[in-house]
């Protein structure tokens, strides 16, 4: 992850100027979320209501996801497509992207959205 | 949905398993479109329990094996007990069902089939040993995870009793073995593969049509009439030669046969029971599902099931043949198959795209199968399944059967064409607004 930020974080003689770096947003956290697809189901995880919460501190960002079944195997495959998506954010120095199960993931966290993809 | 990351089996131990069942299918396919006169006429010859032990056996059975031992690590949540017993399982496992399959194509050569049985039995001993070691040291314990398990473990009671059946050839002491054949048939479909199906089912399906909410009792109560219908099978065939034993001087094999038909009748209604409980459960996932549209492996789960029913049907009207083709013919091709598809693309998805995910476009999960080969393989095998059923039950003539195991054998090797397409073809990423 610190390799992408690195690039985001430097000019291209390689001096560091963070300072000029945009502020980090949630919205475009989210945006970059809705890039991070769930290969089963091809829906991205903010329609499905995956992500949790997300809190910004200066260039670090914390994303707090869960999924549709909690043995979900794809866990590490999502998680880690969130962290290297939201790292890609300009501004954004560090990513953490964690998962949480309480409270558990309802169809009701869909947005009309990602209900469409489903077919609804 | 089939294995978490961090306990996921290198992905050629379970995707050898899966690619050797699905070559077996068209095999036996194949064999009855050249021979399509073992179908008519009478069923048990050497050659037709060759073709059925290929289903069972090198199909079914291999399938099994490997998926169990990636889909317990996520059930459980525990990664599996041992990858060295997973390796080794696989070259025991098939084998043996080589062998045994050998052994009834070469005309009942017995030392073929106790040789098969057992290298098939040590292998799936290992396999079971790995599940049961791996439940052990699962925090929670579901009861879809407990049948899976117990769904195993009659699957090595199955080959137990299959391995005793031959050696009873030529054993005089096993002699009693020939009346355990409904022992046998039942461990095999029902304790094993029916609650394997249904276990594993419960988990998977649920996850493929994202349903929601659905309880877990009538996977509970399904459970339990299996075990009380396999305890009623033993039951009857330690009765029926307790009782031979003791009265058969007086009256001999009646006693102990009475005694065995009223105990497999018993079992019958309860595992009758067990399949409508099975249907419940499918049809409460389908009405909790969040995810519209039928997917491939669901469609050939639910076509599965109507011959499930066909079976009980037409072993209800005394066609017993015809009802085991039903579940031989119809219900395992079409389901294993199905399964075997999805969980193969998910395995080859985790292997070959997921460490570059986030890097590069990847395709889904649906981007992986070619769509139109998999309505191509659910009408084939389908039609094959009724095929197998009407041939039996009518003696159809031999050119009609030949053109329905034609049409089954074309279904089974698309199977295999799609699996080989699914571990080693170049998927687009294309289906993102199609689900």
């Amino acid at each position: 992850m610190s390799h992408e930020h690195q690039q985001n974080d430097r000019t291209p003689s390689g001096s560091a100027t963070s300072k000029e770096l945009p502020e980090v947003t949630n919205a475009a956290v989210l945006e970059a979320l809705r890039d991070v697809v769930d290969p089963e189901l091809g829906v991205n995880v903010v329609d499905l209501g995956l992500v949790l919460d997300t809190s910004i501190e200066g260039r670090h960002v914390q994303v707090v996801m869960t999924l549709t079944t909690p043995g979900c195997p794809l866990h590490g495959v999502i998680t880690r497509d969130a962290q290297i998506r939201v790292e890609r954010v300009p501004g954004v120095r560090t990513a953490l992207v964690e998962l949480a199960w309480d409270p558990p993931w309802t169809p009701d966290r869909m947005t009309e959205e990602g209900k469409r993809q489903l077919g609804w | 949905m089939l294995a978490t990351s961090d306990s996921a089996l290198p992905f050629w131990i379970p995707a050898r398993f899966l690619l050797t069942g699905a070559i077996a299918l068209p095999a036996a396919f194949t064999a009855m479109a050249v021979r399509p006169e073992w179908l008519l006429g009478y069923h048990a010859t050497p050659a037709m329990l060759a073709v059925a032990h290929t289903v069972t056996l090198l199909f079914a059975t291999t399938i099994f094996a490997g998926a169990v031992q990636q889909l317990a690590p996520v059930l459980l949540a525990t990664p599996l007990h041992s990858v060295r017993l997973a390796r080794w399982s696989y070259p025991l496992v098939v084998a043996g069902a080589v062998g045994v399959v050998a052994g009834f194509a070469g005309g009942y050569r017995v030392a073929w089939l106790v040789a098969g049985g057992i290298l098939a039995l040590a292998g799936l001993v290992a396999v079971a040993v790995n599940l049961v070691r791996t439940a052990a040291r699962a925090k929670r314990m579901g009861a879809a995870d407990g049948a899976l398990v117990a769904s195993f473990v009659y699957l090595v009671l199955t080959v137990v009793m299959g391995t005793l059946l031959a050696a009873s050839r030529r054993i005089p002491e096993l002699g009693g073995m020939a009346d355990a054949l409904s022992l046998h048939l039942g461990l095999g479909l029902f304790g094993a593969f029916f609650l394997g199906i249904a276990s594993a089912g419960h988990k998977l399906v649920a996850m493929f049509v994202l349903s929601h909410g659905t309880p877990g009792w009538p996977l509970r109560w399904l459970a339990n009439l299996v075990h009380a219908a396999m305890a009623l099978l033993l039951l009857g065939v330690l009765a029926g030669v307790l009782l031979d034993g003791v009265f058969d001087r007086y009256s001999p094999g009646v006693l102990g046969g009475t005694a065995r038909g009223a105990m497999d009748v018993v079992a019958a209604v309860l595992l009758a029971g067990a399949v409508g409980l099975f249907l419940l459960d499918t049809a409460l996932h389908l009405r909790n599902r969040k995810r519209r549209v039928l997917e491939a492996a669901i469609e050939h789960y639910l076509a599965a099931s109507a011959f499930l029913v066909a079976a009980f049907a037409l072993a209800a009207t005394g066609r017993y043949p015809a009802a085991i083709a039903a579940l031989l013919a119809g219900f395992l091709p079409l389901l294993i198959g199905g399964m075997a598809m999805k969980i193969l693309a998910f395995l080859a998805w985790q292997h070959r795209y997921a460490p570059v995910v986030g890097r590069t476009e990847v395709p889904l999960l649906r981007d992986m199968p070619i769509a139109w080969l998999e309505p191509v393989t659910l009408w084939a095998l389908g039609v094959a399944g009724l095929g197998v059923i009407a041939a039996m039950l009518w003696d159809l003539p031999v050119p009609i059967t030949r053109v329905l195991m034609a049409i089954g054998a074309a279904g089974a090797w698309a199977l295999l064409a799609q699996g080989l397409w699914i571990v080693f073809g170049t998927h687009a990423p294309n289906t993102r607004e199609a689900s």
